[in-house]
């Protein structure tokens, strides 16, 4: 039985920052780089599901991102499982969550899991889309937003639970295999120990090309989800914001409280 | 003329989501000054509830 | 074919259906929980343009361009659709303006396909009601967000609340955490302050699904250390600095 956990490098924005010359996204000089925060998530859960398993189930972290990119396997498996796959090609680059999806089933072909946990959605680009996008290309069912999950090896259907606007909770079943988007607040995802840290940079982690996978950035680039036309900063509202020392900023904001209560 | 717009709304416990008239707005916005038409699909096993909440002013069908 | 509740397989059949049968130029769904479930899936498997949590949407000349943000709303990114004949756009909510005037569209009926759902409901589960006060209702609030470190550093915020007059409420990560309950939880999946006037965020720097449940507050006042905090963008008042510091001195003016 094996579960497999695509992760993501996500890149956040320098406070000043300048666009690249095409204008279509930011300067990399201006970007760092950060695992996603829902990915935390996706892997506990698969950690937990091997773990009450008692090596039953094999976790395996893939992530589609160029060579710096394997921090993010390499910070997964410091806390569990024993091997990453990179996937990486400069076709890549600029890459849809259509495109990441059709990658991405190609190594579910090959890897064959039971179960496919993705982030609900990455906090750089928050398109949430691709996990069900993969879904969609393999013809496996799937269940977005996740925040419970009732699975052991060998069990045809696993029970979960959604979460819903307004903290409604939908529990569902689902046939698998299937993809299922994790989100925040599932579990509380571990910290890496020193020990697993160290031991975790000796994992294999295999690397594959498109051309490795059987696609061609050309195939990819067709089905492109969109096309960047541009990226600018928005005008945006600001606050009027109050300066001084603590005390005098307190004072002030003090002032503007009881206005706004009424207060005397 | 070319393609419509069609807005997809959607329901939970008996009740159209506010979001739904959201989306129903950003519809008419995009339609504008062109041509096209729009369409409202509600997906339901007994839509008739629905469909008289989503029977806005500038929905064609 | 029984659709008493969303399914993704029966939602999707149907709208690819509907695609194939009226060839649209443009899907529009609410940028919810359930089209996050099933919109991607409709858009990869008709081949459609796609693009998610969009917060404007126009023609430009012939093309279809759609505006959504990126990199914690800290910029725009406007892209389009080269040679898509559909495409299918999800809207944020709390953008548009519902619509109110009421028409009398034609209504055809159009039969679902038979589709095999591999899920299956099972039920509701409502949010959990403490006999904790109702912050939907309530007219003055502060709430902590990330900032506010470990659990108990809580509790010096809720007597801050307390000694203004204000309820508490929290961002996610400290509801999460289990540190304030889920009632208290400002946003997309928490509450949204429908009553309050005035809203005091302290260490909360302003994702979109907190913002969804407070940024129609009229009042809002941001307290801080990120100068670039999305919340400043919303923000009446803001103090860029540190939320302790801050409160230790507003204690002296409210005890």
């Amino acid at each position: 039985m094996k579960i497999l956990v695509p992760v993501k490098q996500i890149s956040v924005v320098d406070e000043d920052f300048e666009l690249r010359a095409d204008g279509k996204d930011v300067d990399p000089d201006y970007l760092d780089t950060e695992a996603n925060e829902w990915d935390d998530y996706s892997y506990e859960a698969a950690l937990e599901i091997m773990e009450a398993a008692d090596g039953d189930v094999e976790v395996v972290p893939v992530t589609v991102g160029p060579d710096d990119a394997e921090d993010v396997l390499r910070r997964c498996l410091a806390k569990g499982g024993d091997r990453g796959i990179r996937v990486w090609d400069d076709d890549l680059v600029d890459a849809t969550p259509a495109a990441i999806a059709k990658v991405l089933a190609k190594v579910v072909a090959k890897e064959q899991p039971d179960l496919v946990f993705t982030g609900t959605l990455s906090s750089d680009r928050s398109f949430a889309q691709t996990g069900v996008s993969l879904a969609a290309e393999l013809g496996w069912p799937h269940v977005a937003v996740v925040t419970g999950i009732d699975w052991k090896p060998g069990d045809p259907k696993a029970t979960l639970k959604r979460e819903l606007e307004g903290g409604l909770i939908e529990e569902v079943s689902v046939e698998c295999p299937a993809v299922l988007t994790i989100q925040l607040g599932i579990n509380t995802p571990r910290y890496a120990s020193l020990r697993g840290v160290k031991q975790a940079k000796e994992k294999p982690v295999q690397e594959w090309s498109l051309a490795d996978l059987g696609l061609t950035g050309a195939e990819l680039a067709a089905g492109a989800s969109f096309r960047v036309r541009r990226m600018y900063k928005p005008e945006t509202g600001r606050a009027e914001l109050i300066e001084g020392t603590t005390a005098e900023q307190a004072a002030r904001l003090a002032a503007i409280i009881n206005e706004l209560r009424g207060a005397a | 003329m070319t393609g419509e717009i069609l807005v997809a709304v959607e329901h939970r416990q008996g009740a159209l989501s506010p979001a739904s008239l959201e989306t129903i707005a950003a519809a008419i916005e995009l339609k504008g000054d062109t041509d096209r038409s729009i369409a409202v699909a509600v997906i339901a096993e007994k839509p008739d509830d629905f469909v008289a909440q989503v029977s806005k002013a500038g929905v064609d069908e | 074919m029984p659709v008493a509740s969303f399914q993704s397989d029966v939602y999707e059949a149907a709208v690819l259906a509907l695609a194939e049968a009226r060839k649209p130029a443009v899907i529009l769904f609410p940028h919810s929980v359930d089209t996050w479930g099933y919109a991607p899936a409709v858009a990869m498997r008709g081949g459609f343009g796609c693009a998610t949590d969009v917060i404007d949407v126009k023609y430009d000349g012939g093309d279809l361009v759609a505006v959504r943000a990126v990199y914690a709303e800290k910029l725009h990114m406007e892209v389009d659709f080269p040679e898509r004949e559909t495409v299918v756009l999800t809207v944020r909510t709390n953008v548009f303006k519902p619509t109110e005037a009421d028409g009398s569209p034609a209504v055809s009926e159009f039969a679902a396909p038979q589709t095999q759902a591999r899920t299956e409901h099972i039920t509701y589960i409502e949010p959990e009601q403490t006999g904790d006060v109702d912050i939907s209702q309530a007219e003055y609030m502060l709430s902590v967000g990330r900032g506010v470190g470990e659990e108990e550093n809580v509790e010096q915020f809720k007597e801050l609340a307390d000694s203004l007059g204000f309820t508490l409420g929290c961002s996610r990560p400290i509801a999460d955490n289990g540190w304030l309950p889920k009632s208290r939880q400002v946003g997309q999946s928490g509450k949204t302050v429908v009553k309050c006037k005035v809203y005091v965020a302290m260490g909360i720097s302003g994702s979109v699904q907190h913002m969804a449940g407070m940024k129609h507050v009229p009042s809002i006042i941001a307290i801080n250390k990120d100068a670039e905090a999305s919340i400043f963008t919303i923000a009446k008042y803001g103090v860029v600095g540190d939320m302790f510091e801050i409160a230790e001195e507003l204690r002296g003016h409210f005890s």
